[in-house]
């Protein structure tokens, strides 16, 4: 994997676990 | 794949350059670039959040109503907070992280450039659209930056406008930390191991972990701010079965790290300049990397610190309180590395230096005041008082802000090739220190004697240090004008001396970004550096 792929990989990766955040942050408050 | 390498081949020399006229600016995938436009936005928001702080000292100057209306002062305090929050500090260390950072790890450039540029424009785009809610019908948001439910829900036309900017700043925000842990993670020089990095690197990577997990949580808090008002929900509202509190508890979820968010780079700065100017290694630099990311644990655990009056359960106001007070450890940690470092090395005082020197001593005064808040019964005294205001803006200003104009010392010479005017670098820091205290110091007194925060108004035994606290907040404020001229003296040529790659003594020996030309080229470590610095280690 070149650096290029690799920097893509980590963005895609680092985009899930904000995403996942946000949809767990309003679930929780939902749920209230 | 050969027909695209000849293609690039072709194209080689064309890529060496900026494009030309202000199209660079705004197409511009270059770190240096991006950079420049960060600190430029940042320094330009710093003087608008700045005449919102002015017009806030002009109306407490004496009691009564003077010049603004308290729903357009209310309006001041909650733009004044959000501007130089979002506005200024933030894209301020950002621009930061985006000249130095890859020069720093002997990196070519950002991993994600065209993200890089996209980021830039949404945070433009964002603090455009926060600033015009202050032109529309009712006024821009007015219930503080904390934008607190049900107080936020009276907002007028602003509201949706206010809640999509904080949106786009936070988009923007998530894709700056992305890139910066991207590039750290991926695009070090070889021999660049973690445990050699600068420790202001090392303070951006536990900075953007940081954001990532929290903006969303900022985000999800407004969005249901938003159904609430438009779409008929009740997260909020006790009458449909929600809790406003609960708004608090997601609000400080994301308030709290946001906070080390603006002070962990600040640290990281301040690691960077101290040694140099100290000419001895930082002291107990992986002390300094533990506690770092000790202090960024931390601050997910401490947030209903800031709401100990709403009426906890005693145990958790234990819990809390004591979660705060280990923050101190880390924290103290800090300090005695920064003193240590200094402890018997071959000191000068260049303004850096000075604006450092300034930040442990201030800061740690900052610290020690939050301390005294984290003990929960005597919180119930300070809260939502002066004394609160006093607290955040020694943390803020002559720490955060102090080492933003350290930074604009250290690395304009670098940036620009030409070296600013010490002369009137000293005058701008010894009117900063002076009147940042007459400024903030008094604020602790109106707080402690029960002066509330937030209000145009107030009784007339506050009049004596309000005044005094105003002349400080104009002096202050007028000597930022200071550095506006040294930044534009210095990049129009400064005192005319052409500066060294190395700019000052020895920096070579502490970070990579010393071993290109002042001012860099437009590319640079396209051939990873084959020597790795470690002095600072």
């Amino acid at each position: 994997m070149n650096t290029k792929q690799k920097n893509i990989l980590t963005a895609v990766v680092l985009v899930a676990v904000a995403v996942i955040i946000y949809v767990f942050a309003v679930i929780r408050a939902v749920s209230q | 794949m050969s027909a695209v390498v000849a293609e690039h081949d072709d194209h080689h020399e064309h890529d060496h350059g900026p494009a030309k006229g202000l199209l660079r600016w705004v197409i511009t995938t270059n770190h240096k670039d991006i950079g420049t436009l960060y600190l430029l936005f940042a320094l330009a928001m710093f003087f608008v959040g700045g005449t919102m702080a002015m017009i806030i000292r002009a109306e407490l100057f004496e009691p009564g109503m003077q010049f603004v209306n308290p729903q357009f002062f209310n309006s001041m305090t909650t733009m004044h907070a959000l501007v130089m929050v979002f506005g200024a500090v933030m894209p301020a260390f950002v621009g930061l992280a985006n000249w130095m950072i890859p020069m720093m790890i002997g990196a070519p450039d950002m991993a994600l450039p065209r993200m890089n540029n996209m980021s830039f424009w949404l945070l433009v785009a964002g603090v455009l659209l926060l600033a015009s809610t202050l032109f529309m019908e009712g006024g821009a948001p007015a219930g503080g930056w904390t934008l607190y439910p049900p107080l936020v829900l009276q907002t007028g036309k602003a509201l949706p406008f206010a809640i999509f900017s904080v949106h786009l700043l936070g988009i923007s925000s998530i894709m700056g930390a992305i890139n910066i842990i991207a590039t750290i993670f991926n695009m070090r020089a070889p021999g660049m191991t973690l445990m050699k990095m600068p420790m202001f690197v090392w303070t951006w990577l536990i900075t953007a972990f940081l954001l990532i997990a929290i903006m969303p949580v900022f985000a999800g808090a407004v969005t249901m701010l938003l159904t609430d008002k438009f779409f008929h929900t009740s997260f909020f509202d006790a009458a449909g079965g929600g809790d406003p509190v609960l708004y608090q508890h997601i609000f400080w979820f994301f308030g709290h790290p946001e906070v080390y968010v603006m002070i962990l780079p600040t640290f990281g700065v301040a690691s960077t300049i101290i040694p140099v100017f100290a000419r001895k290694p930082l002291f107990g630099y992986s002390s300094m990397v533990y506690a770092t990311a000790a202090i960024a644990f931390l601050s997910f655990i401490v947030w209903a610190h800031h709401m100990f009056t709403v009426g906890m359960p005693i145990a958790g106001e234990l819990y809390f309180m004591y979660a705060t007070m280990l923050i101190a450890i880390p924290t103290g940690v800090k300090v005695f590395n920064w003193t240590a470092t200094m402890w018997k090395g071959a000191m000068t005082f260049e303004t850096p230096m000075l604006f450092s020197i300034a930040f442990v001593v201030l800061f740690t005064m900052g610290g020690f005041t939050g301390l005294m808040m984290s003990v929960a019964p005597s919180d119930f005294q300070y809260h939502d008082t002066y004394f609160i205001v006093a607290h955040f803006h020694y943390t803020l200003v002559p720490a955060s802000v102090f080492i933003l104009m350290a930074a604009g010392y250290f690395w304009l010479p670098k940036w620009t090739g030409h070296m600013y005017d010490e002369r009137i670098g000293q005058l701008h820091f010894w009117l900063s220190v002076v009147s940042v205290n007459i400024l903030f110091f008094p604020q602790h007194f109106l707080g402690l004697a029960g002066m509330p925060r937030r209000i145009p108004d107030y009784a007339v035994q506050f009049a004596d240090w309000n005044m005094i606290s105003s002349i400080g907040g104009f002096i202050f404020g007028a000597s930022q004008l200071l550095f506006l001229y040294i930044v534009i003296d210095t990049i129009k040529g400064g005192t005319g001396e052409k500066v060294t790659d190395e700019v000052w003594e020895d920096a070579a020996k502490h970070s990579l970004e010393w071993t290109l030309p002042s001012p860099p080229p437009y590319h640079t470590f396209t051939t990873p550096p084959t020597v790795i610095p470690t002095e600072h280690i």
